[in-house]
């Protein structure tokens, strides 16, 4: 990274840090909380949609098996969370290795339409199972409290807490980027022949992405459910939407494109919240799949797109003046 | 040493017999060109080559291993590259990281690869437009970067299909230097090309192909005067 | 002994249902090389203007379904038009999400507008059933099983027997020589949403006849019509309707035998299957 990159995190992290000691108010704190959660959510679904390109339409999914073993191994069997999360970030993992293993081989629609397949499927299997809860879902048992329960009454440590998941996601985001793994990517995205051609183990560095992605979203499943203290089929599985919605807005295939996109978007749907509640669950979903379609016609790179493309209208008068 | 054999390699399309049991043996170090009019299998010949296809039957060794049957990055990784008829390089990425990805192969560490890939750029003359994108270059530099990202894996020998193709002469002219200078790093090259002028020249060896069969074998003048390859091609124009 | 000829019956005119939602989308991804993934809420849509017909117009789906079909015509070429033809030629994950936002868009407005309330169209004509032996033939399903015959026979033959239809099929072969010989390729992709919406509004306003209407209703049809597709292959409408076939066969048997839920994870579990071993499909033939 270059040196202006690290100050800027610097800065940005200090600001992270003190922010909450200037803002108290729970509703703000709120949604910070979401914002880090979204990014994080964001940063997975990016990993294997916009830089690997293959488009995953229900990464829900794995937010729902990372935060539903957590969930379960607490509630059933009395295992800290904390464990829970490593076994939710191993279940999760091996679902992405249940879909990508067969699916990889084949074109990235069929992947896609595998990914939906799934989401329904596990949908349709977790609401009837009572063990897990069935349809009501699980309800956290109020017992333990502190660092080492992972539960909190204040709002202030998941905010932390969701803050390092985040900070995590940018690390592996950034790590994908510079290395090697990160170019392998962006060939396979624009075209597998070339990979094929360069040595590109497709299948294999596909997976690569798929369970950095599966890990991340896991992560964030099992602190959703710690923060909300309730799971059910609904929260986990139905949220592939606005996911993909924080990458697209911010700019897939961006690195910080998740992070803008929920810092934009985030806020604006909890504030869309108090006012349309009611009828709101249709309108703001409504407004998700205008602004999918809008944006991704209009301008498809999202908002890192718009800033990119001012760069490259300066670099290419450059070539011009080379070549005459 | 032959580095590149073929031992009666046929493939066929349902009903089409693209490749019809050919024979070949490329020594180390040489350039050789394979020529024969549209239709003739030459592409095929070399999809089968580097992995994209799998033969029907026979045999292909490479480096004293057999490859027919194994996967196309399988077989860039022992050491044998290509580049594509239609120019396949990414246009969203830089000059230099298309050829940065191709020195990945033996250079996973990105500074490490970024110094080979700036070796390779200068090499092939492409330091001026290091950071344009491709979307952005002209064909002609779209194909020199397309062969710097071959060179760039680290190959022993390297399949041109039709690297000369839209070329203006002065593009063509320079394209000729290259191949001279990658054949003077030691690498074997196996060329397909239509247009005369330029293999003739330049191939130690010639081959032939007609409707899948390999015609004719030898030097260039010797091809050239062959009336077999004369007929198939109903008369070669200069 | 009866049950499974029910079964079998209902899962023939499941089948043939799913098969034309599969021949709309088999159109348009062979022709244009794009999935359309809101295919099922187009029909959502359909099914809707047929209740909206009949509870505000007591106009009954027969009557309603020529007006509707054109409706839908109309409207598949408007979308084209607007939306779908500015992802052509631009990368796959971007036509994948703009079909996927109209998914969300139709969904949530079905549900804006008509709430999520499940409708119903009571006593329609083609309502009640009669009995053959000691099968029960119920007459909206064997309607619609009808329809989707006759619907698919029709495009079938413009398909191959006209010569707009020809001009589709040059462009599915090769999208980059039909200009060559004089066709707009805009003007088939835009024919092409034009039929499939068409074709889609046919099986909604037949369904209307005996199935709930709610907002979600096309997505389990829309996977399952995805899994058609993958079967029966693209670019073929006999076997887009035998897969179909096969598809509501399956979902019946399985919901006969195992429990009714998890007939879908059998579908989806045998689209994995078929999609790893062949890829053109069981029935289709180029890709």
């Amino acid at each position: 990274m270059q040196k202006r990159s690290y100050i800027g995190w610097a800065f940005f992290i200090g600001l992270l840090l003190v922010f909450p000691i200037f803002v108290k108010a729970p509703y703000i704190l709120h949604i910070s909380i979401m914002i880090f959660i979204y990014t994080t959510l964001g940063v997975s679904w990016n990993i294997i949609s916009g830089f690997a390109g293959q488009l995953s339409l229900g990464h829900s999914v794995f937010l729902g098996v990372g935060g539903y073993t957590t969930a379960i191994l607490l509630v059933k069997f009395g295992i800290n969370p904390w464990i829970g999360m490593f076994a939710g970030i191993f279940t999760s993992v091996i679902l992405s290795w249940m879909i990508g293993v067969p699916c990889f081989r084949l074109q990235g629609r069929y992947f896609a339409i595998a990914t939906m397949a799934i989401v329904q499927i596990v949908y349709l299997v977790i609401t009837r199972w009572e063990y897990a809860g069935g349809a009501r879902g699980i309800y956290y048992p109020l017992r333990n409290w502190g660092l080492k329960a992972f539960t909190f009454r204040g709002k202030l440590p998941y905010y932390f807490i969701a803050m390092s998941m985040m900070l995590i996601a940018m690390v592996v985001i950034y790590y994908i980027e510079n290395s090697h793994i990160g170019y392998y990517l962006k060939t396979i995205r624009e075209n597998t022949d070339a990979a094929d051609a360069l040595g590109i183990n497709v299948p294999k560095y596909k997976m690569i992405a798929m369970m950095f992605s599966a890990f991340l979203a896991a992560i964030s499943g099992t602190l959703y459910g710690q923060y909300l203290l309730f799971i059910d089929p609904d929260t986990m599985f139905l949220l592939s939407v606005p996911i993909m919605l924080v990458t697209i807005i911010g700019g897939i295939g961006s690195t910080l494109g998740p992070l803008i996109g929920a810092g934009v978007l985030i806020p604006v749907q909890e504030i869309a919240r108090i006012y349309w509640s009611g009828s709101g669950r249709a309108i703001d979903q409504l407004i998700y799949g205008s602004l999918i379609v809008i944006v991704v016609i209009l301008q498809p790179k999202g908002i890192m797109g718009m800033i990119d493309s001012i760069t490259d209208k300066y670099k290419k008068r450059k070539y011009k003046l080379i070549e005459n | 040493m032959n580095l590149l054999e073929l031992k009666a390699v046929t493939k066929k399309f349902g009903g089409l017999t693209a490749v019809n049991s050919v024979d070949m043996s490329i020594e180390k170090g040489k350039i050789v060109g394979l020529i024969g009019p549209n239709g003739a299998g030459k592409t095929t010949l070399f999809n089968c080559i580097a992995g994209y296809y799998h033969p029907n039957s026979g045999e292909i060794w490479y480096d004293g291993v057999r490859i027919d049957g194994m996967k196309p990055h399988e077989i860039c990784k022992k050491k044998l590259a290509r580049t594509f008829q239609i120019v396949k390089i990414l246009n969203k990425l830089t000059v230099l990281d298309n050829i940065m990805i191709g020195a990945f192969l033996n250079e996973k560490n990105v500074n490490l690869a970024k110094k080979k890939a700036k070796k390779v750029l200068n090499f092939c003359n492409l330091d001026n437009i290091s950071d344009v994108k491709g979307s952005d270059l002209t064909i002609g530099d779209k194909k020199r970067v397309e062969v710097a990202r071959a060179i760039a894996t680290d190959p022993k020998l390297i399949l041109f299909d039709e690297v000369m193709a839209g070329l203006n002469p002065k593009e063509g002219k320079e394209a000729i230097e290259l191949i001279y200078k990658v054949r003077d790093l030691g690498i074997t090259i196996l060329m397909v090309e239509h247009v005369m002028e330029i293999i003739m020249p330049i191939s130690d060896q010639i081959i032939v192909l007609n409707l899948g069969k390999k015609i004719m074998e030898g030097t260039a003048e010797e091809v050239s005067k062959n009336d077999e390859v004369i007929n198939a091609y109903l008369g070669v124009k200069t | 002994m009866l049950i499974i000829f029910q079964v079998i019956l209902s899962g023939i005119t499941a089948g043939l249902v799913y098969g034309l939602i599969s021949i709309g989308l088999s159109l348009i991804w062979g022709i244009m090389d794009m999935v359309n993934f809101a295919h099922a809420d187009f029909m959502m849509l359909s099914m809707y203007f047929a209740y909206l017909a009949w509870a505000k117009l007591a106009l009954d789906p027969i009557f309603s379904l020529p007006i509707i079909v054109i409706l839908m015509f109309i409207i598949g070429i408007l979308v084209y038009r607007n939306i779908v033809r500015k992802t052509v030629g631009g990368e796959i994950v971007t036509q994948i999400l703009a079909t996927f936002g109209i998914v969300v868009f139709l969904q949530n407005m079905a549900q804006f507008l008509w709430s999520a309330n499940y409708q119903m169209i009571k006593n329609p004509i083609a309502s009640g059933s009669f009995a053959v032996g000691d099968l029960f033939l119920h007459k909206a399903q064997l309607l619609s099983g009808v329809a989707s015959l006759i619907t698919a026979y029709l495009i079938w033959i413009f398909i191959h027997k006209t010569k707009l239809g020809w001009a589709l099929q040059a462009t599915a072969q090769n999208r980059g020589a039909a200009p060559l010989i004089g066709i707009s390729v805009n003007k088939m992709f835009s024919i092409a949403w034009g039929i499939g919406l068409a074709s889609v509004g046919v099986a909604g306003v037949m369904l209307a006849n005996y199935y709930y209407i709610y907002p979600q209703v096309g997505a389990t049809f829309q996977l399952l019509s995805l899994v058609a597709v993958a079967l029966g292959g693209f670019g073929s409408i006999p076997g887009a309707l035998l897969a179909g076939l096969t598809v509501g066969l399956v979902e019946a048997l399985s919901g006969y035998f195992i429990e009714p839920a998890y007939k879908y994870v059998v579908v989806f579990s045998l689209y994995i299957i078929v999609v790893l071993f062949r890829p053109q499909g069981l029935f289709g033939t180029h890709h």
